[in-house]
C-alpha cells in the first residue's frame, strides 16, 4: 500500500531535519508511543498503542534509519524501515522522507510503502489509509508544536529573541498578528 | 393419488419464518464458557514462542491451551482429513502433512489458530486471545498458484519438493494431432475466482462432558453428524457411541459445513478437559479466513473444430490453487473429472494441477468443481461459435452428447446415467423468444440501452462416492417405525441444511404407507436415534436417504397389508394402501364400500392405525401370529451406477447420477461505468423424476442466487503476502433480493434414473453454473462489440469496463449506445 503526505513546517531545514532525527523528540511527538529507545546507530525499539479502530492495540517494533543525504543545494533525504506487530496483526515497509525549501520554512514529503497483516490487512484495510492519515496529522501536529516549544523555549538564544522582535515589530506595521506566515 | 409429484411446501418453512429456528448457537446450557481464538496475522511463518501469562492474569479467563497441550490430549489430524486425500498423498513423493487443531511450531495460511483460550464470558475470551503474545518467525510467502508453479519457488510447505499436491488426468484418443488437422483452433483462458459459500449462519459448535456417563455431547452446526462423531471420538480418543452429535437447525451448509475443523475438536476438547459446557460461534471475518474456500482455478484450452461447430478435439491444462492440501481440495480433481461436461468429443486430454499455496485450506462449496468445468465449456461454446460464426445455441445443439447415447462413459470413466440435453435446451428455447427478444433489443439499442441474451449448459453429478472414503459414500440408512396409534417416524442418517429434503422423505413414506403425510415426522441429524449415515453432502438426502427411508417403509407396508389381508380375508395381493387405511382394490365407491362385503363377512377397508394397533396389541392372534411383532424397520440403501472396481468394472465411476440444467439469462450493461444488471432468468432443470417441484425450484433460485453472485460480484482477494483483503460482507459482495431479477422462472424436464428406486436424481446443486456462464455470455450479447470474450469471473463493473475499452472498436461503440 502506497501513501503519501506532505507538510510544510514553520522551522529551517536543518532544525527540521535534526528534530526529525532526534530520539527525545520522537519519543514525544509519535502518537501513543509508549516507549522508544536507541538500540543501535539509528535503530530504535518502540512500543505503540493505538486506538483506533480496527487497528486498535499495542505494537511493538522496530525502526531503522538508512541511506541518509544531506549538503548540498538539494533537497535532504533519509528512509525510514520498520515493522511491528501487535493484537490486531503486523505491519512492515518504509518510507522516504525528503525535507526541501517552502519559502522560510521546509516542505516535508513523505513517501511510504507499507505491508499490513492480519486482521489490519482483513477488516482494517478499506480504513488504513485514513487511519495512517489521521495518525501523521497526529504526528505533525505534535511536532509543530515541538517545534514552536523549542523557538520559545526558556531563555532562548539571542537571534531567536532578535527574529521574536522583529516580527513583533513587522506585525506593528502591516496590522496582522505576528508569528505565522501563511 | 400420492404425494410424490406435488407442490407441498417445506414443512419447517412457517417455523423458520417466524423466527422459531433453534440453531447452534439458540442452544442453552447452564453455566457455559466461551471459546475465542489467537489466529496467526502471517500467512507463512515459523512459531518462536508463545506467551499466554498476560492472557492468564485477566479477570475471567478460565483456560487456556496451547498446540503442545492440545497435541497431546489429542490425535492429529490425519485422521480428519478426507482419506482420498491421505490415499493421494501416499503416491506423492512422500508428500505428507499432519496438523493437529492448534499449529504447533509452523502456520502455513493467516488465519491459521495458534491458541484457545475459554473464558467466563466472549468478551473477555476475545480480549484474553488478543494479549496472547506470539512471536514469529516470516517465512517466503507463496501467494499465487503462479508462483507456487515457477521453478525455484519457496515452498509453500516446507520439506515438499515442489507445490503440487496432485495432478489428474484424463485422455481419450488423440487430441494433439487431432487439433492438428482441425479446420479451426482456438485457444485461450478461462478463469474462476476464489470464493466462500457465506451461509447466513457461520459454524457454532456447543458442547457438554458428563462425568457421569463419561459423554460428550455436540451440538453442531454441521452435515454429517455421524461423521463428525466419528472425527470427534477418533481425536480424542474415545469410542464413538460415547459422543453424541446434534445438529439442530442450520442456517446454509452448501458444502462448508463438513466436519473436521480445528475449532469443533477445540470445543470438544475444552468441554471435556474443564468438564463445562463450551461454546463458540464463529465470527464472519474468521470465517472468511478459515472456514475454506474454493474453486480458484484457471484452464488453458485448446480447441480444434468443424466448420459446422463440431468440436473435434480439446486440450484442457486447469491449474487450481487449492491453499493447504485438508479439508474439500479434491473439488479440483472433480473438475477434471468432469470435463468435458455434457459434450461428446472423440479427442480429449484433460490435466489438473492441484497446487499448494499459502492461503487458507479449500472448504467444499455448491458445485464442488462441476460448476467451474461447467463454465469452463460454455465459455469454451461460445468462442467456438463466435470463431465459425454460428449461433451459440447450434453449436452447443450439434456438440452435446446423443439422447439416445446414455448411459455414456466420459474421458474420466465418469458413466453418464442418462440425460437428454436437446431436450431441456429446446423446452428452454421455447420459453425464451428468441426472436421477440432480438427485437426488445434493437429497440433498447436506439433508446442507447444495451440488452443482452445469454445461453448456459450446466452438468451436476450427484451422490458422489469415493472408494477408500468416511466422508463421500453413496449409501445411507433410514428407520421407519409406525407406533400403535398408527402415527409414523422416519429416523434417517441424511440431514437438511435448510433444503427441505424432510418434507421430500415425508412425502415418500407417506406415499409408501398409505398415511396422511402430516402423520408422518421426520428426525434427523441426531447420532443418538438415528441410523448410521452419511449426512447432507453431493444432493443426496433425498435420492439416497429418501431411497433407504423407502425400502424400510416397504418392508413395514409388507407386514400391514400381510395382517390386513387376515383382517379382511382377502389376499395381500388385492389390496391397496391409501387415504390412512387398507382396502380390498376392487371394493365399490362409497357408501357402498361402507357396508359389508356380504353379510356378515369382512368390510371392504381398515384403518391403516387399526391393523397397527392388532399387530401391538395381539401378537398371539389369528391375524398377527405369522408376523414378527413390532413395526419397525431399518434398512440401508447402497445407490446404483458407483463402480469401484476398476479390475472388473473398467473405469473408476463415482458420480451415480447426471442432473443438468439449461438456463437463459437477459442482462443490461451499462456502457458508460461497465455496471451488469441481470433483468430476467429463466431454466429448464432436469433431476430425473420430480419427488416435489415446490423443493427443487427453491433449490434451484438460491443455486442461481449463487451462480449470479459468482457472475457479478463474489471474489476472495489476497495481497502479495497472501493476507486475506476481503473478510467482511462489505467487501464480499453477495447478491440479495436486490440483485435477484425480476423475473425468475424454472421448469421441469424429467429424465430418470436407474440408479434410484424412484428415478429421482440429485438437486440440491444445480442452478450455479449456468448462470455463470449465462450472465457471461449475455454480457458479450449486450455489447455487440466483435472479438469481446469475457473469460474471467466475476464480471464486476471496473472488468466488463476495461474489457469495453480493450477490444478494438469499443470506443465507438461506447459513444453510438
Amino acid at each position: 500500500m502506497k501513501l503519501k503526505f506532505s507538510r510544510v513546517f514553520d522551522a529551517p531545514r536543518v532544525a527540521l531535519w535534526s528534530a526529525m532525527l532526534d530520539p527525545a523528540v520522537l519519543a514525544r511527538v509519535i502518537p501513543g508511543v509508549e516507549r522508544f529507545e536507541t538500540v543501535g546507530e539509528d535503530t530504535y525499539d518502540a512500543t505503540l498503542k493505538v486506538g483506533v479502530p480496527a487497528v486498535k492495540g499495542e505494537y511493538q517494533g522496530q525502526v531503522s534509519i538508512r541511506d541518509k543525504v544531506r549538503g548540498g543545494d538539494g533537497p535532504y533525504s533519509y528512509v525510514l524501515e520498520g515493522g511491528g506487530q501487535g493484537q490486531q496483526g503486523w505491519a512492515k515497509g518504509e518510507a522516504r522522507i525528503e525535507f526541501s525549501d517552502a519559502g522560510p520554512g521546509t516542505r516535508l514529503d513523505v513517501d511510504a510503502d507499507v505491508q499490513v497483516g492480519g486482521r489490519i490487512a482483513g477488516v482494517g484495510q478499506r480504513m488504513i489509509e485514513g487511519v495512517a492519515k489521521i495518525m501523521a496529522e497526529e504526528f505533525f501536529a505534535a511536532f509543530d508544536r515541538e517545534l514552536k516549544r523549542k523557538r520559545t523555549g526558556a531563555g532562548g538564544s539571542v537571534a531567536f529573541f532578535l527574529r521574536a522582535a522583529l516580527r513583533f515589530l513587522r506585525g506593528l506595521f502591516t496590522r496582522r498578528s505576528p508569528g505565522r506566515s501563511s | 393419488m400420492g404425494y410424490i409429484g406435488q407442490r407441498i411446501p417445506g414443512r419447517n418453512n412457517l417455523r423458520l419464518a417466524r423466527g422459531a429456528g433453534q440453531f447452534t448457537a439458540d442452544v442453552q446450557m447452564p453455566n457455559p464458557c466461551f471459546m475465542a481464538l489467537v489466529r496467526s496475522p502471517y500467512a507463512h511463518a515459523e512459531i518462536e514462542h508463545v506467551d499466554v501469562s498476560a492472557a492468564q492474569g485477566l479477570p475471567g479467563v478460565i483456560d487456556i491451551a496451547t498446540a503442545a497441550e492440545v497435541a497431546q490430549a489429542t490425535r492429529p489430524f490425519s485422521f480428519a482429513r478426507p482419506p482420498e486425500v491421505e490415499v493421494n498423498l501416499a503416491d506423492m513423493d512422500g508428500k505428507r502433512l499432519r496438523e493437529y487443531a492448534l499449529a504447533e511450531r509452523w502456520v502455513g495460511y493467516s488465519g491459521r489458530p495458534v491458541a484457545a483460550v475459554v473464558a467466563e464470558d466472549p468478551n473477555t475470551a476475545a480480549e484474553a486471545a488478543e494479549r496472547v503474545a506470539v512471536q514469529y518467525r516470516e517465512l517466503p510467502v507463496v501467494a499465487s498458484a503462479e508462483d507456487a508453479l515457477k521453478p525455484g519457488s519457496p515452498g509453500a510447505i516446507p520439506g515438499w519438493n515442489d507445490n503440487l499436491v496432485f495432478h489428474t488426468r484424463y485422455a481419450k484418443g488423440d487430441a494433439a494431432s487431432a487439433i492438428a488437422k482441425a479446420p479451426g483452433v482456438i485457444t485461450g483462458r478461462v478463469q474462476v475466482q476464489r470464493h466462500v459459500p457465506v451461509p447466513l449462519e457461520p459454524r457454532a459448535f456447543v458442547a457438554d462432558y458428563s462425568t457421569r456417563t463419561g459423554r460428550l455431547t455436540m451440538y453442531a452446526s454441521t452435515q454429517m453428524p455421524h461423521t463428525d462423531r466419528s472425527i470427534l471420538a477418533g481425536a480424542l480418543g474415545m469410542a464413538s457411541e460415547d459422543v453424541q452429535v446434534i445438529q439442530p437447525d442450520v442456517g446454509g451448509g452448501f458444502g462448508c459445513k463438513v466436519p473436521g475443523s480445528d475449532e469443533e475438536v477445540l470445543v470438544a476438547f475444552f468441554a471435556r478437559r474443564l468438564e463445562r459446557p463450551v461454546r463458540w460461534t464463529e465470527e464472519r471475518s474468521e470465517y472468511f479466513l478459515a472456514c475454506g474456500h474454493a474453486r480458484e482455478t484457471w484452464f488453458d484450452f485448446e480447441a480444434g473444430y468443424r466448420e459446422d461447430g463440431k468440436l473435434l478435439a480439446l486440450r484442457i491444462d486447469a491449474v487450481a490453487d487449492i491453499g493447504l492440501p485438508f479439508g474439500a481440495w479434491v473439488q479440483s480433481s472433480v473438475t477434471a473429472y468432469c470435463l468435458p461436461c455434457g459434450y461428446a468429443v472423440d479427442h480429449c486430454e484433460v490435466s489438473m494441477r492441484s497446487v499448494v499455496t499459502n492461503k487458507c485450506k479449500w472448504g467444499g462449496y455448491r458445485g464442488f468443481g462441476k460448476e467451474a468445468a461447467s463454465f469452463c465449456m460454455e465459455r469454451i461454446m461460445d468462442r467456438i461459435a463466435d470463431a465459425a460464426g454460428l449461433d451459440r445455441v447450434e453449436v452447443r445443439l450439434c456438440n452435446f452428447i446423443p439422447a439416445d447415447a446414455f448411459p455414456y462413459g466420459q474421458v474420466s470413466g465418469a458413466l453418464l446415467d442418462s440425460g437428454n440435453y436437446q431436450g431441456a435446451m429446446a423446452k428452454l428455447l421455447a420459453l425464451v423468444d428468441q426472436e421477440a427478444f432480438r427485437q426488445e433489443q434493437a429497440a433498447a439499442r436506439t433508446n442507447g440501452r444495451c440488452l443482452g441474451l445469454g445461453i448456459g449448459f450446466e452438468l451436476t453429478p450427484e451422490g458422489c462416492s469415493m472408494p477408500n472414503s468416511d466422508f463421500l459414500q453413496g449409501w445411507d440408512g433410514a428407520t421407519v417405525r409406525m407406533d400403535p396409534g398408527g402415527r409414523v417416524t422416519v429416523l434417517t442418517g441424511v440431514t437438511s441444511p435448510g433444503s427441505g429434503n424432510e418434507t421430500g422423505i415425508a412425502m415418500i413414506v407417506a406415499d409408501e404407507l398409505g398415511v396422511p403425510l402430516d402423520t408422518v415426522t421426520v428426525v434427523q441429524g441426531d447420532t443418538d436415534r438415528c441410523p448410521y449415515g452419511l449426512g447432507n453432502f453431493s444432493s443426496r438426502s433425498l435420492m439416497i436417504g429418501g431411497s433407504a427411508a423407502l425400502a424400510a417403509a416397504r418392508e413395514l407396508r409388507e407386514k400391514l397389508l400381510s395382517v390386513g389381508a387376515k383382517m379382511l380375508d382377502a389376499d395381500p395381493e388385492d389390496l391397496e394402501l391409501a387415504n390412512g387405511e387398507i382396502r380390498v382394490a376392487a371394493a365399490p365407491a362409497p357408501p357402498a364400500a361402507d357396508a359389508p362385503r356380504n353379510p356378515g363377512g369382512p368390510a371392504w377397508s381398515v384403518p391403516i392405525r387399526r391393523v397397527a394397533r392388532k399387530i401391538y396389541s395381539h401378537a398371539f392372534g389369528a391375524e398377527t401370529a405369522h408376523v414378527e411383532p413390532g413395526l419397525e424397520s431399518t434398512r440401508y440403501f447402497r445407490i446404483g451406477n458407483v463402480h469401484h472396481q476398476p479390475e472388473t468394472e473398467g473405469r473408476l465411476s463415482f458420480y451415480p447420477t447426471w442432473p443438468f440444467m439449461a438456463v437463459a439469462v437477459v442482462v443490461e450493461v451499462d456502457v458508460e461505468t461497465g455496471f451488469v444488471e441481470v433483468l430476467r432468468c429463466a431454466a429448464v432443470h432436469d433431476c430425473g423424476t420430480v419427488v416435489n417441484p415446490t423443493l427443487v425450484e427453491a433449490n434451484t433460485h438460491g443455486g442461481i442466487a449463487q451462480g449470479l453472485g459468482a457472475a457479478l460480484y463474489e471474489e476472495l482477494l489476497h495481497d502479495d503476502a497472501a493476507q486475506l483483503l476481503t473478510t467482511t460482507l462489505m467487501d464480499y459482495t453477495l447478491p440479495t433480493a436486490v440483485e435477484m431479477p425480476a423475473e425468475l422462472s424454472v421448469a421441469h424436464q424429467e429424465t430418470p434414473t436407474a440408479a434410484t428406486p424412484l428415478g429421482a436424481k440429485g438437486a440440491g446443486e444445480s442452478g450455479v453454473a449456468g448462470p455463470m456462464a449465462a450472465v457471461a455470455s449475455a454480457v458479450e450479447d449486450a455489447l455487440g462489440v466483435e472479438g469481446l470474450a469475457l473469460m474471467t469471473l466475476p464480471l464486476k463493473p471496473e472488468r466488463v469496463w476495461r474489457s469495453i475499452r480493450e477490444v478494438a472498436g469499443a470506443v465507438q461503440m461506447g459513444e453510438t449506445a
